[in-house]
């Protein structure tokens, strides 16, 4: 082990800025930990310090504005996620997903902001907040930006976060009770597992026409992403199994998956139709 | 008369120190003054030690020691002899133990060993059994040994015979099957505290051979076995990796040797995985052979067993694995060729089963092709061929009491495929096990002493040589103890721990302690009854016949107001002139034989037989497996403690599904990529499925109260059970575990395809 590891907690963004004039390239933000203290440990990351967010109420909370939007606190853990009647009432896609996610002891933790700026190509989060077309609020001492979840993802592990930029919220627009939404994760157990795929839809028809159509993979590709020829494809299309194949099958093309310690590539590349067919089926069956 | 206490579930006897967070782990352990040791371990599969530099490590504050193979007796150690302590010219798998430091405190230990310079000459390597044997393989991981082969099992029936019946036979199968590494991830990883002072060595480590420890601690160390104590902390989990002393044990009393303090090491997960042993991957090439109603004619069997680097008991596992082959079914022609090869990979051990897991895989995927093969159903192929009692194997292995059909009766209900729902197959699959149930004769002695005292308040204190590494054997052998004097289970105490006090045993394994210990357990309670029951009769005026042990108490049968309590009986006889204390001792050692150099002898005096049904669903698409249920059903000979069957038997099938599905231990060059728990799946509560625990009793004439053996059988038909399931299910047969979604889906894909053309 080299060196000591500074720590600070400060408790204000006010607090934050003045610590990030120095050092910023070695500095870790630590929200749950789940992720940094983990790679930290394993010699992933040369850090000499971290800052503790955990102390900055502003980074906590949860509530809904006169636009109809949720924003979510990034300090806003996994386990408030699937348990907040305002994200289940108006976001219970999400509610599902955080549901999904490791354990009950890491979900008590786990924020939904280091899920996001970790970046990790199988967040699961990032494929629900990709079809809810979601958007990030970033803040450095130059001031504030939003940022919509697709541009948030440049790489595995990368994001347009620049350094000493902090991300504050989420905002997701509320899901209205006929949105039709599933996430679909599929690993080789069914707790503590990091997806293998990761499947999220929504959709909004008409009768049993498809009037909008959002689809996004995770852990198939470099980063999350929507897959924007099977949207395209749906839209105006009658939902049945024709329509269902061949959506499943433009996303299948879309992916770009990798093999890795938890499945091959070739394997992935077939649960992406699988469970894009799965997913719209289940939508389908919603009323 | 009906038994009281044994037969009936009873909580265990260290659950509650165990749930409240009281039992004192390895990892709990400390001594005053203790320093910190840890082991400087190879980063290279394999390569030349040029130089090592300790010189910067030894002059970092708090280091109070930094050993290298210099430093050492250079004693070699390991079964075969193949291994050192540290190692002086050459490193053979990644996690070769280089150098040991000692400091004051973990974090100091860990810097030190950062400072310490080693110089390599890297050398090729070799990680696949096959190829480490091929004619051009040119890595030689023990470059003495001329050869890679490190061990070789040969075992066959009249060779005529067997060329005759593969002839005549209707059908013969052969096939592949692969098993991977996978480890027993106990959760308390390794460690030990070595204390050497006045010539004296003291050890506390989780072993799980105290004895044979003391031994092979001895050799390595060169302490006279006299000046070594063993004493057993809270064991948590053991399951054949504790099996082996450990280099990095020999290196631990090396350094307190040296500084003459308390030093402790303990493994990080990541060292459990990299430099505990694991089960051994193992490649078997079966044939099976048989008539055209299911009867088997011959088996014949080609092993390779990936050793890697070096031996550990684990390099024994062919001796249980050939069983399996030789006598689990009648079968009349066998031939087994194992080998045992040196590889650049983490070497392998021993692991709940020994060997036998893999070999059953094989097998019981065989019964159910053959099965197939001839349009039968899968339980009546193997009930007809089922060992029954009174068999002698091809092994000459006495089968004495045996209720194989009924557990396969039991497990078998419903098998094939089952309606499901669209987008989803279900079935049904089984398989069986034989697995020695009644100690197994591996050394001279399969022996075990058992010293029962009853003292004055009537309180009854066995010291066993039986070690209780999670399994339950303490909880077993109070209630046999309690049982025969009388006394409640809580008024029976347990000392097992401490080589000091506690009499002489063959170690934990090989399924061997209700039984063994059991019996020693037995008759030593049996020696202070009767003893008791002759003061009794005098106190009572009665005839010792008449005599009844029961609640504490000593009663006439047919006058149950005439009695004495039991401590009162004790007192008497301690407060007179030439009184005297009532201890019983025994050393059971059972009726069996060791196998002679043609692999023939009864080596167990019980065999414990069970079949496991394991009901999947498989989705279409996915190809994802889920487990709906298991039915286990186990020969225990008796239930002394149904509870703790129901809790072997659950932890067993937990461990065989994520054999069967989940787990792999991934290694590039030597190096597990998987050395965590989110990647090394285990199964987690929510996986697993409704386990029923299915008792079945024979009674066990030679066995404590009739008991035989379960700790290793529950987990070892499970891994073929699923794929049996899954075939019955899909129609895929998979000939390699882990049954992965994407072995299934692509085995389905191939089907599909079959199916359009
Ligand atoms: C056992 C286990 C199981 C897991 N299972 C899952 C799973 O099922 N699915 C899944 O997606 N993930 C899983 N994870 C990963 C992890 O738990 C999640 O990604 C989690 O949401 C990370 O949140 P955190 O608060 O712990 O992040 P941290 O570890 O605190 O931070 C992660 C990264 O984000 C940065 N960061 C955090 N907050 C901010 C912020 N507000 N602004 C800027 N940067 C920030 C940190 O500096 C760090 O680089 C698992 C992890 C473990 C250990």
């Amino acid at each position: 082990m080299t060196g000591t590891l500074k720590y600070e907690t400060p408790h204000s963004l006010a607090e934050l800025w003045p610590l990030l004039v120095s050092d910023r390239e070695l500095t870790g933000f630590l929200a749950g930990g789940t992720d940094l203290i983990v790679k930290y440990k394993r010699k992933q990351l040369n850090l000499t310090r971290f800052i503790d967010l955990k102390n900055i109420e502003s980074l906590k909370g949860i509530w809904l504005d006169e636009n109809k939007n949720l924003h979510i606190g990034s300090l806003t853990t996994l386990t408030e996620l699937h348990t907040h009647p305002l994200i289940q009432k108006h976001a219970p896609l999400l509610a599902a997903a955080a549901r999904k996610m490791a354990s009950v002891q890491i979900r008590n933790r786990a924020t939904i902001g280091g899920n996001l700026c970790n970046a990790a190509p199988s967040a699961d989060l990032a494929p629900p907040l990709l079809v809810l077309d979601a958007v990030v609020k970033l803040e450095s001492d130059q001031g504030a930006r939003e940022l919509s979840i697709k541009s948030l993802f440049t790489g595995p592990g990368q994001t347009a976060l620049k350094i000493g930029e902090v991300m504050t919220e989420v905002m997701v627009p509320v899901s209205e009770p006929s949105d039709k939404v599933t996430y679909l994760k599929q690993g080789l157990r069914q707790a503590m597992d990091i997806a293998m795929a990761g499947v999220a839809v929504k959709l909004n028809m008409s009768g049993n026409l498809c009037q909008e159509a959002a689809i996004a993979l995770g852990a198939v590709a470099p980063t999350p992403i929507r897959v924007k020829a099977a949207e395209e494809w749906l839209r105006g299309q009658r939902i049945n199994e024709q329509s269902i194949a061949k959506a499943a099958e433009l996303a299948k093309i879309a992916a770009n998956p990798i093999s890795d310690v938890r499945t091959t590539a070739d394997y992935r590349s077939e649960l992406v139709s699988a469970l894009v067919t799965k997913a719209i089926q289940e939508c389908m069956t919603q009323v | 008369m009906p038994e009281m206490i044994v037969g009936k579930s009873a909580t265990k006897y260290d659950a509650f120190a165990k749930v409240i967070g009281e039992a004192q782990y390895i990892q709990d352990l400390t001594q005053p003054r203790m320093l910190w040791g840890k082991i400087l371990r190879s980063s290279l599969p394999h390569a030349r030690i040029l130089n090592i530099d300790t010189s910067k490590a030894e002059k970092l504050l708090g280091v109070k020691a930094v050993l290298t193979a210099k430093d050492l007796p250079g004693r070699r150690i390991g079964f075969g002899n193949d291994n050192e302590v540290l190692k002086r010219n050459k490193v053979r798998c990644v996690g070769d133990e280089i150098a040991a430091v000692a400091a004051v405190d973990e974090a100091t230990a860990i810097e030190a060993m950062s400072l310490i310079k080693v110089e390599f000459e890297p050398l090729t390597a070799v990680f696949d059994p096959e190829l480490a044997m091929a004619e051009n393989c040119n890595v030689l991981v023990h470059e003495s040994r001329g050869s890679n082969l490190s061990l070789e099992y040969h075992f066959e029936t009249d060779e005529a015979a067997l060329a005759a019946s593969l002839d005549q036979a209707a059908v013969v199968l052969e096939d592949r099957f692969t098993l991977p590494f996978v480890t027993s991830s106990a959760m308390a990883t390794h460690g030990c505290m070595a204390l050497y002072r006045n010539g004296e060595l003291t050890i506390w480590t989780p072993t799980q051979v105290p004895f044979l420890y003391q031994h092979e601690l001895m050799m390595a160390t060169g302490i006279p076995g006299n000046r070594i104590r063993v004493i057993q902390p809270t064991i948590g989990g053991g399951f054949g990796a504790k099996l082996d002393m450990y280099p990095y044990e020999a290196a631990c009393v090396h350094l307190s040797m040296v500084t003459g303090l308390p030093v402790k090491i303990v493994f990080t997960r990541e060292e459990e995985f990299q430099a505990s042993r694991p089960r051994q991957p193992m490649i078997i090439d079966l044939v099976t052979a048989a008539d055209r109603d299911g009867h088997l004619l011959a088996r014949k069997a080609k092993v390779i067993c990936d050793n890697g680097a070096y031996n550990s008991w684990g390099s024994t596992t062919p001796f249980v694995g050939m069983q399996t082959i030789s006598s689990l079914y009648r079968v009349p022609n066998v031939r087994y060729d194992a080998q045992i090869v040196y590889t650049n990979n983490p070497y392998s051990g021993a692991m709940r089963g020994y060997g036998n897991p893999q070999h059953t895989f094989a097998v019981e995927s065989h019964m159910d092709m053959l099965a197939a093969k001839l349009g039968m159903d899968p339980l009546t192929v193997r009930l007809i061929n089922a060992n029954q009692s009174g068999d002698v194997t091809p092994q000459k292995m006495k089968i004495t009491s045996c209720a194989f059909s009924e557990t396969l009766r039991e497990a078998g209900k419903e098998l094939g495929s089952l309606p499901s729902e669209p987008g989803k197959l279900r079935g049904k699959g089984i398989a069986g096990l034989l697995h020695v149930g009644g100690g197994a004769r591996v050394y001279r002695s399969d022996g075990c002493g058992a010293v029962v005292k009853l003292d004055d308040m009537g309180r009854a204190v066995l010291l066993t040589g039986a070690t209780d590494m999670g399994q339950g054997s303490d909880t077993i052998l109070t209630q046999i103890v309690a049982e025969v004097l009388g006394l409640e289970i809580k008024d029976v105490k347990v000392i097992n721990n401490d080589t000091n006090l506690t009499p002489w045993d063959v170690g934990s394994h090989a399924s061997r302690t209700t039984f063994i210990a059991g019996n020693a357990a037995k008759i030593a309670a049996e020696k202070v009854r009767s003893q008791l029951i002759t003061a009794a009769a005098q106190i009572l005026n009665a005839n010792p016949d008449q005599l009844l042990l029961r609640n504490k108490r000593i009663m006439v049968e047919d006058a149950p107001e005439r009695f004495v309590d039991i401590g009162k009986i004790v007192r008497s006889l301690h407060f007179k002139q030439d009184g005297k204390l009532l201890v019983g001792e025994a050393f059971y050692d059972p009726p069996t034989e060791m196998q002679d150099n043609q692999f023939l002898g009864n080596v167990s005096a019980a065999y414990a037989f069970g079949a496991h049904g394991v009901e999947v669903e498989v989705d279409r698409a996915t190809g994802v497996v889920k487990v709906l249920k298991v039915a286990a059903a186990h020969d225990v000979g008796k239930a002394i403690n149904p509870l703790a069957i129901q809790g072997q038997i659950e932890g067993g099938c937990a461990m065989g599904l994520g054999y069967a599905l989940s787990e792999e231990m991934k290694l590039r060059e030597g190096r597990v990529i998987n050395a965590n728990f989110l990647d090394y799946r285990l199964l987690t509560a929510v996986d697993i499925p409704e386990i029923e625990g299915i008792i079945v009793e024979s009674d066990e004439q030679e066995g404590p109260f009739g008991a035989k053996g379960i700790g290793e059988a529950c987990c070892i038909p499970t891994g073929a059970a699923v794929a049996n399931a899954v075939y019955a299910a899909t129609g895929v047969r998979i000939k390699e575990l882990p049954i992965t979604p994407a072995k299934v889906l692509e085995g389905l894909n191939k089907m599909r395809s079959t199916f359009d053309t």
